[in-house]
């Protein structure tokens, strides 16, 4: 087996059905929603299309615990033991059954809510952040930036299971959210370690990491306003190790994504 | 049938008008729809999938359907009409039409003014009569869209089974339905907050 | 007897049958759990990297849970290695012979998403029941008092291989369904089977018997 599998390669059965992200960016219906009566673009019960919003996002959250799955499983395979020592490729083998766990969980939670593997596509852009041979950067976009995104996601799934009275989706929610935060621990504990006589590398790896999370904001899915869907948990954040000034950033890099969401569909009229 | 369709072409979404249209004409055969009652279908192809929401009217004896985009797009295909979710979308809303024209259901607010839980509970009873007429239906997406206006517990469970098996209904059952359910409903509001219709 | 705490008891129980003889040295327990943490580690490195090659939805999460079960496994044995006198880990954590990583380098070859039988035969048929056999003769052969602290972790370890084994065997019954199927399975697990009898076992020659540094009873 080669190491660095290219993310055209991803294995899937038949139902999976892939887009890319791009795609999305030529469709002449972009913008046209939020002219609409629509109070609030929050995830929740009551609001417009919320059942449908919520099973996409747990389709989502589904394709996207798989990619985390295969991401940490080749952080155990693609490096030597230079590079990745066996303590992280442990950690990242921990990685691995928290992340096949959350797929468990996500199929149970999308029959729970209607939804059916493959009832929508598969982005892969989460697994291409798992593809840079750098492991201080892999860690860094990978545990930093997208679990600290799968943070924010779960705990507006949660509310979302509170306020609606969803036993079942608020009890999973707050149990992925446990390890989630483990999971951006490992990735600030590892970057530090990895990086601790490299300052440059330390850096580009941060700057690789404010790529991705400007990118999982992309047309301010997330936010801190009435505008995002999901919303930053500041509070789950913070246990995870994230300090102020980390998430007002993101919050920042999130704000320039909806604005420039604005510009574009402006300019498409 | 006389059925008006808006827009008479799509351009912003690649649905076929024509296809729209037998799909509503095969539908309204299999529910029994009366060839007597005047249809005016609005598919709004400015809104897409996930935003999904429907209205069911009937002002001055016309039948006024109102469904997003959303409701009857392909999710793997973006802008491309599905086939079997607009013979479902359809099958319901000609259904409740139905309800709407039966003296039992003239009490009945519009649309935009029930509440959430008197909404469910009445797409319940209209799945049960749509499957059993034929189309195939999603059941676990209806119970879900029903737990969540309707509670997550065993009594608005029964209420669920007992709607959706068919037993006779009206508009003051469905009303005094959702007013016993409201204690243990969770998202109890008097009508509905948003209304992808209108604009801003 | 007594029970008042001051009447003399045997130091071993009545039903306490350990005994003090066993057939390793601390140099031999040390190479063997070396060259087994060796093969845990290639061998949930591999999982984790065919996590992503492997169609089957089952079995990627099932890869995803034994990627940890054999790295956990790999932890065990090397937190013993120190206590084996053993200071350097890294310097014992290497395969018993060439044909050991021979072996290894062929379970992991397979990368194609179509080969998922041999992925799984070279796990489940060959390495897990080399693995267990292994760990077992480890367990039964060596001092049950001088080297407990070992025995218990191939206890908690051989747990695990039991139970990953039979869900391996589950699913690789579940994927083969034709001759063709059965016949690709068999000849997997020939070619690998051959390359572990050269190797000798997981912990080369005398992996199970006919230890090379058999200890002195005291």
């Amino acid at each position: 087996m080669k190491r660095f599998l290219p993310v055209d390669e991803l294995a899937r059965d038949e139902r999976f059905v892939r887009t890319s992200i791009v795609a999305g960016f030529n469709d002449p219906r972009n913008g046209r929603a939020t002219e609409r009566a629509i109070s609030s673009a929050r995830l929740e019960p009551g609001r417009a299309a919320a059942p449908d919003r919520a099973r996409a996002l747990m389709h989502g959250i589904f394709v996207g615990e798989i990619q985390a799955l295969e991401g940490a499983g080749r952080t155990t395979f693609d490096f030597d033991d230079a590079d990745a020592p066996f303590a992280l490729k442990l950690d990242m083998a921990r990685q691995c059954w928290d992340e096949a766990r959350h797929v468990e969980i996500s199929v149970k939670l999308g029959e729970h809510m209607g939804t059916e593997i493959g009832e929508y596509t598969e982005s892969t852009f989460l697994y291409e952040a798992a593809c840079v041979p750098d492991p201080a950067m892999r860690l860094s976009g990978v545990n930093r930036a997208l679990e600290g995104l799968a943070i924010d996601v779960f705990n507006t799934m949660k509310e979302f299971g509170d306020a609606s009275g969803d036993p079942v989706l608020h009890f999973c929610e707050d149990w992925m959210l446990a390890d989630e935060v483990t999971h951006v621990k490992m990735g600030s504990d590892w970057l530090r370690r990895l990086t601790e006589q490299d300052p440059d590398r330390r850096a580009r790896a941060l700057e690789f990491q404010r790529t991705v999370d400007k990118l999982f904001s992309l047309g301010g899915f997330r936010g801190e306003t009435e505008e995002n869907p999901v919303q930053i948990a500041r509070r789950f954040r913070e246990l995870a190790g994230f300090d102020t000034d980390e998430i007002d950033e993101i919050a920042a890099l999130a704000a320039e994504a909806l604005a420039d969401a604005r510009s574009r569909e402006a300019v498409a009229g | 049938m006389r059925l008006s369709i808006v827009p008479e072409e799509f351009t912003l979404v690649l649905y076929d008008a024509d296809l729209v249209r037998s799909t509503v004409e095969e539908v309204a055969a299999a529910v029994g729809f009366p060839d007597s009652v005047e249809v005016s279908l609005e598919v709004d192809e400015e809104l897409a999938q996930p935003l999904t929401g429907s209205y069911v009217d009937v002002r001055d004896g016309v039948l006024h359907l109102w469904y997003s985009g959303g409701n009857v797009e392909d999710t793997l295909r973006a802008r491309h009409l599905d086939p079997v979710r607009a013979r479902r979308e359809f099958a319901m809303g000609l259904l409740r039409g139905m309800d709407r024209l039966d003296p039992a259901f003239h009490d009945a607010p519009a649309d935009d003014e029930l509440t959430d839980a008197q909404r469910a509970l009445w797409d319940v009873a209209a799945e049960g009569r749509a499957e059993r007429a034929g189309i195939a239906m999603r059941p676990d997406r209806a119970r879900y869209v029903y737990r969540l206006a309707c509670g997550f517990t065993d009594e608005a469970d029964a209420e669920y089974d007992r709607l959706r098996g068919g037993a006779p209904t009206s508009w003051a059952d469905l009303a005094a339905t959702a007013q016993r359910l409201a204690p243990n409903a969770t998202t109890p509001r008097t009508g509905r907050r948003d209304d992808l219709r209108r604009r801003r | 007897m007594s029970n008042d705490g001051r009447s003399p008891r045997p130091a071993f129980a009545p039903w306490d049958r350990r005994e003090l003889p066993g057939l390793f040295s601390v140099e031999e327990s040390a190479r063997r759990v070396g060259a087994y943490s060796w093969v845990e580690q290639r061998l949930f490195e591999a999982l984790g990297g065919w996590i992503a090659t492997v169609p089957e939805l089952d079995v990627k999460l099932v890869l995803g849970r034994h990627c940890y079960h054999h790295a956990w496994h790999a932890e065990q044995f090397q937190a013993r290695l120190p206590e084996l006198r053993e200071m350097n880990p890294a310097r014992c954590t290497v395969p018993a012979n060439d044909g050991v990583a021979a072996l290894l380098e062929a379970v992991i070859e397979p990368e194609a998403t179509e080969h998922t039988i041999e992925k799984l035969t070279g796990v489940f048929r060959v390495l897990l029941p080399r693995k267990i056999a292994a760990y077992t003769y480890h367990l039964n052969a060596t001092s049950s008092i001088t080297d407990a602290p070992t025995q218990r972790s191939l206890r908690f370890i051989l747990q695990d291989e039991f139970e990953d084994w039979r869900e391996g065997e589950m699913l690789l019954q579940s994927l083969i369904t034709t001759p063709e199927a059965a016949a690709r399975a068999a000849a997997r697990a020939a070619e690998l089977e051959a390359l572990a009898v050269a190797a000798g076992g997981i912990a080369g020659p005398g992996t199970l018997g006919a230890s090379p540094t058999p200890e002195v009873t005291p």
